[in-house]
């Protein structure tokens, strides 16, 4: 196998455990982020299993990097194979402590990353006539999720995306998948936004919520195994198959969850 | 609809409401004047504005919503003069018509940071006056594409897929400081929002033929809107193809496919894959 596969968000969570589930002998993998290090350490243990690390630290959110990666990377190889947009930053905290700042921040991380990934990638991909386009989303995109509105909002468009995308790919031979995980044990908690909130109240108001957590290598073995099934969209685990299904039917269920959410909150800001 | 019904709901009321230049924005800031709102009718586009029927008030404001700064700048006067805002309507849009292979990166962040980024500065600069008000309401105009998905516009339903999201979860948090917030969902509305260099490769007739509903007048839409804003509805849907749409697309989105295949027949005509 020398395919070449692109995975951004490659030097945390998600991105870095699916780089070590999909690495293969003569593969190429292109490891997208912005931090040159991690990067160069998740580089050697891909180069431990056979196949070839491409450390680009690129900043998705700066226009023109991605093109810029994409042309001097068929340069080496003449095609991109797979696609795994993974990059993404949380947010929590009260909608009205969010300034305009706040909200493009997250904007250029959540979304204009994504669109940049489908007008370059996968333009490229639907030019060479072959291809796989991953998005990972969150269930909280499905569900709804306050005190994480700006994200939430922000997965719900990259969902928005995939619906009328997924009607297009096809035609040109590349195939998009949807990845929409429950809790996972990522640095992305670490690394989110907090407003008016931390990262030890919201990890304990997530505890009193119920849902387990799975670590970012489970969730990478459930993304391969939901592609090698040809799902398109991939849903895990357990809980957030029925919290998905359940959502549009019996939003009272969930509206249980949002108060549990903001009970969570209101406790911690009087202690 | 039943127009008195909400007659009284606005009287007296501060309301902003963005792109009132054209379309639904220009109906409802016509009929929110009508029932004695004082409207801020904010639009990028000075024509449009023009074209309002002015009265004491009206106030229109030129005011491009991707510009944070001066979107803070406007909302700061009006809570000078006026105290409070009691309604925001984010209504601005635009939209594009494309197969996502044509559309650059730059088409796509021109539309997504008015739909998105415009609704976002609104609420940032708004929202947070309201909570301190412990009173508002805000009015974030989505489509039933967003749910359904629309094969040829991917940027548009992604923001509009944004404003579900947003609108789900900023409702559960805003009522707990007794703001108020719901979504309007139309379907086909006979606006300016499809015009020829708004479609990338495709004839605007063949795209027009296409569309498998008809039109509603923005009149009635605003009428809907209204109805449903006086009565503090969450989901604001309609006509009543789109609810049966946004049945279909949550129970049987497969009977949405002939549809989305139609959409993208005059964007392939004459294409190749290659």
């Amino acid at each position: 196998m020398s395919s070449t596969l692109v995975i951004t968000g490659a030097s945390s969570g998600i991105g870095r455990a699916l780089a070590l589930e999909l690495a293969q002998p003569g593969m190429t993998l292109c490891l997208l982020a912005r931090r040159r290090e991690e990067l160069e350490i998740l580089a050697k243990e891909i180069e431990e299993r056979g196949a070839i690390a491409v450390v680009v630290p690129i900043d998705l959110s700066v226009r023109g990097q991605l093109q810029d990666f994409l042309d001097k990377q068929l340069e080496s190889t003449p095609v991109i194979d797979e696609v795994y947009h993974c990059a993404a930053s949380s947010s929590f905290g009260a909608v009205d402590q969010f300034s305009a700042k706040d909200w493009s921040e997250l904007y250029k991380v959540n979304i204009l990353s994504a669109t940049d990934v489908i007008s370059v990638l996968y333009r490229q991909m639907a030019a060479q006539g072959h291809g796989r386009l991953v998005l990972v989303s969150s269930l909280a995109g499905c569900t709804g999720y306050p005190m994480a509105t700006p994200y939430t909002a922000m997965k719900e468009g990259v969902i928005g995306i995939y619906r009328s995308l997924r009607h297009e790919t096809s035609y040109y031979g590349v195939k998009l998948h949807l990845v929409i995980p429950g809790f996972v044990k990522t640095s992305i908690y670490e690394k989110a936004m907090y407003r008016g909130c931390n990262e030890s109240s919201t990890m304990e108001s997530i505890a009193k919520l119920g849902f387990p957590m799975i670590s970012s290598e489970q969730a990478a073995i459930a993304i391969r195994e939901g592609i090698e099934r040809g799902k398109a969209c991939i849903i895990f685990p357990f809980y957030a198959r029925i919290l998905t299904f359940i959502a549009p039917w019996m939003p009272f269920v969930l509206a249980l969850f949002y108060r549990k959410i903001l009970a969570s909150y209101r406790g911690s800001d009087s202690s | 609809m039943n127009r008195s019904s909400y007659n009284t709901t606005f009287e007296g009321k501060v309301v902003i409401l963005t792109g009132a230049g054209s379309g639904m924005g220009k109906a409802l800031a016509a009929m929110l004047q009508e029932a004695g709102a004082i409207v801020f009718a904010v639009d990028v586009n000075e024509d449009g504005l023009s074209s309002l029927t002015k009265s004491d008030n009206l106030i229109c404001v030129s005011l491009d919503v991707t510009d944070a700064e001066a979107y803070q700048g406007f909302v700061d006067e009006v809570i000078r003069d006026h105290g409070n805002i009691d309604y925001l309507f984010n209504n601005a849009g635009v939209t594009l018509l494309s197969d996502a292979v044509d559309i650059s990166s730059d088409q796509w962040k021109a539309l997504l940071d008015v739909n998105i980024m415009g609704v976002c500065n609104g609420i940032a600069a708004v929202y947070p006056q309201m909570v301190k008000a412990r009173k508002g309401h805000i009015i974030n105009t989505s489509s039933i594409a967003a749910v359904t998905g629309y094969a040829t516009a991917a940027p548009y339903t992604c923001s509009k897929a944004f404003v579900v999201g947003l609108t789900r979860s900023l409702r559960p948090e805003a009522k707990q400081h007794n703001v108020d917030v719901s979504l309007v969902c139309p379907g086909y509305v006979n606006t300016n929002i499809f015009t020829a260099d708004r479609i990338i490769g495709a004839d605007l007739d063949k795209v027009f033929s296409r569309m498998p509903f008809k039109f509603i007048s923005s009149e009635k839409a605003a009428d809907y809107i209204l109805a449903g804003v006086s009565r503090r509805k969450k989901k604001i849907i309609f006509p009543f193809s789109s609810k049966f749409l946004w049945f279909l697309s949550h129970w049987a989105p497969f009977m949405l496919a002939p549809f989305q295949r139609g959409f993208l027949k005059p964007f392939r005509e004459g294409k190749s894959p290659s």
